[in-house]
């Protein structure tokens, strides 16, 4: 007896793994000693028929559902259904709350800025360009080159055609004459300008908080953004400003000079303020005018998701219409923007099929996609190695029928590729290939 | 459709679209009777599963707004229920005193019609009974595996839980199951829970 239950307690725990039909562990000398052991043990056999009996009706079993019933655990969900309802509203309300925040705080940016324009303006009227009065100057008029500037005949325009536009650096454009002679070096605090002789004109915007130093013999000119023209002619140097204010050192006297305000520096350093900033007029208006400081907008993620799908659709719009080469232009450029990245990818391959397909490059179209091929995302990949196959059978119907073959038969291609190779592999003509082999 | 198409527009397209459709209210009247049945398959045929019911809908409905789409709504309210059955079994494990009654019927069982009173009935009952007495752990993976009849993988995936995990927690589920219709030793004395728990370490989420 005392076997028996030694031999019951062993067998016992291993009766649902016995009922089980998948994932037993039984091995098969197991479950030959249980069913040995069933034929002789009436408590164990009852206990196997319990388990198979039972969870086979669970497995069938088929539970009623009372409609009343449900409707009453149903009324009792209606706060809840109400309360996750709700949120919507409640959003709308966190709309109206951010949106009259930002009207709020966009009012008294405003009524500051206004404040702010009427106080400087009173401070330093001098900024009012539009306002300085244009007079001939005799001065600059002597000193200038002929054929620069007619004075005699009241033009007061620059001829362009002697000057040089130049921008050594992303924040300084520089207008010059001809007879500029000088140099522009730029430094990591500095952008430094040196010239002997010429006339120049400047507009320089900040430079990531650097300044603009301009030397001459008898001058140095100190800048943080604004716009300024400079001229040396005979030993007498002329400093104009356009907009903003510049800070002129000789080594006598120091002087900051306004918008609107000329002064002319002699060889031994002393000052003299002309009588209008004639000249500032004429600067802005044929060189300074047209540098437009490029603004840095911070876009959101959101916004830049927003202008991926929107440049992706547009690449697809050109080629659609047929412009191809624009297509692959921007193709091309979201690959080169988005590289290493999922979006890269899907822009190389579109580009890749493009040139095999529309362009008729076969082998560079093979070279991208086989790139593709190994080292994309996998979904890309695959898109990738059907694209292969169509270019190859743009190239040579049999190559294209036998690359969608080795890719159905492949099993790492996954069942929608295969689908796919398989519509194609139907919807190409393969009697031109059987013909030829 | 393209491929970039495919990947980046049908995807926040269809993220939007979905949480734009699901009405709460839809979603309770259009699941309750599959959750409804679920529960009962995982409780038994006589338990009480209202509060369940309940809870279950009640973290669907707070739950929706994270839904983002990837899996069908039916994938996501099923492992919501799994979730939440599975917590209802580990609250009742440790707080409610559980006593296995073998082959006897079930408290109530005066109002089951005659019909039922079965062979096949009694076995249905006495397994339930028996898996209400096993570890949440176990008795989660023995109910998806051998009454729901999901693979290894589904419920690891289900559960969050390794493929090897929910394997060792199926083969110790069912020899505890066995032990327990052999048995039928809590048909005479309550269960012992510190029994179980001992044998099986540390309690808690794998």
């Amino acid at each position: 007896m005392k076997n028996h239950n030694e031999r019951c307690s062993a067998i016992a725990p291993l009766l649902a793994e016995y009922v089980a039909t998948t994932n037993n562990t039984l091995t098969p000398l197991q479950r030959e000693s249980v069913q040995q052991h069933l034929g002789y043990c009436p408590a164990c056999h009852h206990a196997h028929d319990v388990l198979h009996k039972g969870i086979c009706s669970a497995k069938t079993a088929v539970f009623d559902v009372d409609a009343a019933h449900l409707h009453v655990l149903h009324t009792r969900l209606d706060p809840y259904i109400e309360y996750n309802r709700a949120p919507q509203q409640a959003g709308m309300g966190k709309i109206l709350y951010w949106a009259g925040s930002m009207a709020a705080v966009a009012a008294l940016v405003l009524v500051f800025t206004f404040t702010f324009d009427v106080w400087s303006w009173r401070q330093s009227p001098t900024h009012a360009i539009s306002n300085v009065p244009i007079y001939p100057p005799p001065l600059v008029a002597r000193v200038e080159p002929p054929g620069l500037v007619d004075i005699h005949t009241q033009k007061q325009e620059l001829d362009t055609q002697t000057l040089e536009r130049k921008q050594p650096f992303s924040s300084v454009r520089v207008l010059a004459s001809t007879d500029f002679d000088g140099q522009i070096s730029g430094s990591a605090r500095s952008v430094a300008v040196r010239f002997s002789t010429g006339y120049a004109a400047f507009a320089f915007f900040g430079g990531h908080g650097r300044a603009l130093k301009i030397s001459m013999p008898h001058v140095v000119v100190e800048v943080v953004g604004t716009r300024l023209y400079a001229s040396i002619r005979n030993d007498v140097s002329f400093v104009g400003v356009t907009q903003g204010k510049v800070r002129v050192v000789s080594a006598v006297a120091e002087v900051a000079i306004h918008a609107g305000e000329e002064f002319m520096i002699l060889a031994d350093g002393s000052m003299q303020a002309l009588p209008q900033g004639a000249w500032a007029r004429h600067a802005d208006n044929i060189y300074l005018r047209e540098y437009v400081p490029q603004k840095v907008h911070r876009k959101s993620a959101a916004h830049d998701q927003n202008s991926v799908i929107q440049r992706f659709a547009h690449a697809e719009d050109l080629v659609n219409s047929g412009q191809i080469m624009d297509g692959l232009a921007l193709y091309n450029a979201l690959s080169r923007q988005h590289a290493g990245s999922t979006l890269g990818a899907m822009a190389r391959y579109e580009a890749a099929r493009l040139v095999g397909l529309e362009l008729g490059d076969i082998e560079a179209a093979k070279r991208s996609l086989r790139a593709l091929a190994r080292r994309a995302p996998h979904e890309i990949k695959q898109q990738a190695a059907l694209a292969l196959c169509e270019v190859a059978h743009a190239d040579d119907v049999c190559d294209g029928l036998n690359c969608l073959q080795e890719l159905q038969n492949n099993p790492h291609f996954d069942f929608n590729t295969q689908r796919q190779a398989l519509h194609l592999r139907e919807r190409w003509d393969n009697k031109r290939c059987t013909d030829n082999h | 459709m393209s491929l970039w198409k495919r990947k980046v527009l049908t995807r926040s397209n269809r993220q939007t679209q979905i949480r734009t459709e699901l009405d709460p209210a839809d979603i309770v009247h259009k699941f309750a009777p599959t959750v409804y049945r679920h529960l009962k398959r995982i409780f038994g045929p006589q338990a009480d599963v209202d509060d369940v019911y309940q809870t279950v809908f009640v973290e669907i409905l707070r739950s929706l707004r994270a839904f983002k789409g990837e899996a069908h709504i039916s994938t996501y309210i099923r492992r919501i229920t799994w979730n939440v059955a599975y917590q209802e079994m580990r609250h009742n494990y440790r707080h409610k005193a559980l006593t296995f009654l073998g082959d006897t019927e079930p408290h109530g069982s005066e109002h089951v019609d005659a019909e039922q009173r079965t062979d096949d009935h009694r076995n249905l009952h006495t397994v339930y009974a028996a898996l209400a007495m096993l570890e949440p752990k176990q008795r989660t993976v023995v109910l998806m595996h051998d009454i729901e009849e999901h693979t290894l993988k589904e419920i690891a995936e289900t559960l969050g839980r390794p493929n090897t995990t929910v394997a060792s927690q199926l083969y110790a589920g069912r020899k505890q199951l066995s032990k327990l219709v052999h048995d039928k030793r809590c048909a005479r004395e309550p269960f012992d829970h510190t029994a179980t728990k001992h044998s099986k370490g540390k309690r808690g989420l794998s």
